[in-house]
C-alpha cells in the first residue's frame, strides 16, 4: 500500500527529478544511476515524511542533495545499491527530444557549466519557486538567495542576448 | 532573448515533459528498494561491530593488565594498549553519534552538506590517529597477550618480538586500509574544497 502511494507521489513529481538529472549529469548512462539514487533516496524517507515541509520542498531538498552528492564523487556512481539497465522515468515512444528544441538545449548547457549549488539555484528559479521556498529548500537567507538569482540571471541574460 | 521569454520556454518544456513523461512502475517495483535501506547504513554497522569487539577485548586486556600488574614489563604495555583501545572506542562512538544525528530527510541542502562533511572531517582525523597509533599498538599489545595467552614472555625473545611485531603491521595496515577505501574514502574527495565553497555561498550576500 505505502508503495503505490509512492508510485503515485513520484508519478506526479516525475518531471522534477527527470529535470535535475539531466542537469546534474550530461551523460546518460550516470543520469539513469542518478535517477535510481533519488528513487531510492525518497523512497527510503517516504515512510518518514511527516508533514512539516511542503511534500514539494521535501522531493526537491532529497533530490537535489541526492544530486549534489552524485555530482561531486566525480560524477561516478561507483555504490550502486541495485543493478537495473533501464531508466524508471523516461520519454515516450512518441520522444520529445530536449536537445531538439534550441532553447532549453542552450540552457542546460548553461547549467550545466554552473556550480552545484548554482545549478539548484537556476533549477529552482526556472521551476517558478518562491525566493522563500527555494531559501527554505537549499537552508540559505531569502536575501541571499535574491542575491546569488540576480547574478546568475546577469550571466543568463548576457548568454542569451546574443540569439 | 529575454529572461522572461526563457521562463516561458521553461514552462513549456515542462508542459511538454508531462505529456511525454512515463513512469516504469513495473521497474520501479522490481527495485529493491527495502534492502537498499541496510546498505546505506554500511559505516554505521561497521563502526557498531568495531566497538563491540573493542570492547570484548579491552575488558580482556585490562583483566591480564590487572593479572600481571606485579610485572611493571606488563603493566605498562597493559595500560598502553587499554589506553588505545579507549581511544579508539571514543573515536568510532563519535562517528556513530554524528552518523545517526545526521538527518537526511528533513535537513536543507547547506545543512545537510554540511553535516555529511563534518563527518567526513572527523573521519580524516580519526583514521589518522588509528594509522598512527597502529604500531604503539603493537608493540604494547604483543607481549601483553603472549603472557596472557600462552604464558609466554616475548621480551625473552626479541627476535620472536620483532617479528610478530612486524608481521601484525603487515596484516594490520592492508586491512585497515581496505576498509577505509571501501567504506569511507570513496566519497571524501574534495570534502575541504567543497566546505569553503560551501562557506562562501552562504557569505555572499
Amino acid at each position: 500500500m505505502e508503495k503505490d502511494k509512492f508510485i503515485s507521489v513520484i508519478k506526479d513529481n516525475q518531471n522534477l527529478i527527470y529535470k535535475i538529472c539531466y542537469s546534474y549529469c550530461s551523460n546518460a548512462e550516470n543520469r539513469k544511476d542518478l535517477q535510481q539514487e533519488i528513487l531510492l533516496q525518497l523512497w527510503n524517507s517516504f515512510s518518514k515524511f511527516d508533514g512539516r515541509v511542503k511534500l514539494l520542498t521535501w522531493i526537491y531538498r532529497i533530490a537535489l542533495n541526492t544530486a549534489i552528492t552524485f555530482y561531486r564523487n566525480d560524477r561516478k556512481h561507483s555504490d550502486k545499491k541495485v543493478s537495473i539497465d533501464a531508466s524508471i522515468i523516461s520519454l515516450s515512444d512518441f520522444e520529445y527530444v530536449p536537445e531538439q528544441d534550441e532553447n532549453i538545449a542552450m540552457l542546460y548547457q548553461f547549467i550545466e557549466n554552473l556550480n552545484e549549488m548554482d545549478k539548484a539555484l537556476i533549477l529552482l528559479y526556472l521551476d517558478d519557486n518562491k525566493y522563500k521556498d527555494i531559501a527554505e529548500i537549499l537552508g540559505i537567507s531569502e536575501t541571499n538567495v535574491a542575491t546569488k538569482i540576480s547574478r546568475i540571471k546577469k550571466i543568463l541574460k548576457e548568454q542569451f542576448s546574443k540569439i | 532573448m529575454e529572461l522572461e521569454e526563457l521562463k516561458s520556454a521553461w514552462a513549456q518544456y515542462d508542459k511538454k515533459l508531462t505529456q511525454n513523461l512515463k513512469l516504469n512502475e513495473e521497474l520501479l517495483r522490481k527495485m529493491n528498494l527495502e534492502k537498499s535501506k541496510k546498505e546505506m547504513n554500511a559505516p554505521l554497522i561497521y563502526e557498531i561491530i568495531y566497538i563491540t569487539i573493542s570492547v570484548i577485548f579491552l575488558l580482556f586486556i585490562a583483566s591480564a593488565t590487572i593479572r600481571y600488574s606485579y610485572e611493571l614489563k606488563f603493566l605498562l604495555p597493559g595500560i598502553i594498549t587499554s589506553i588505545i583501545i579507549v581511544i579508539w572506542v571514543y573515536n568510532s562512538f563519535s562517528k556513530i553519534r554524528l552518523l545517526s544525528n545526521i538527518d537526511y530527510y528533513y535537513s536543507p541542502i547547506i545543512e545537510l552538506q554540511k553535516s555529511i562533511n563534518t563527518f567526513k572531517l572527523m573521519y580524516q582525523k580519526y583514521k589518522k590517529f588509528e594509522l598512527y597509533s597502529i604500531p604503539a599498538f603493537a608493540i604494547s599489545a604483543i607481549p601483553i597477550l603472549g603472557i596472557a595467552l600462552r604464558s609466554f614472555d616475548i621480551y625473552e625473545h626479541p627476535i620472536r618480538f620483532i617479528v610478530a611485531i612486524v608481521l601484525s603491521l603487515v596484516l594490520c595496515y592492508p586491512v585497515q586500509i581496505w576498509l577505509y577505501k571501501n567504506l569511507y574514502d570513496k566519497n571524501i574527495r574534495n570534502t575541504t574544497k567543497f566546505l569553503d565553497e560551501l562557506s562562501k555561498f552562504e557569505q555572499e550576500e
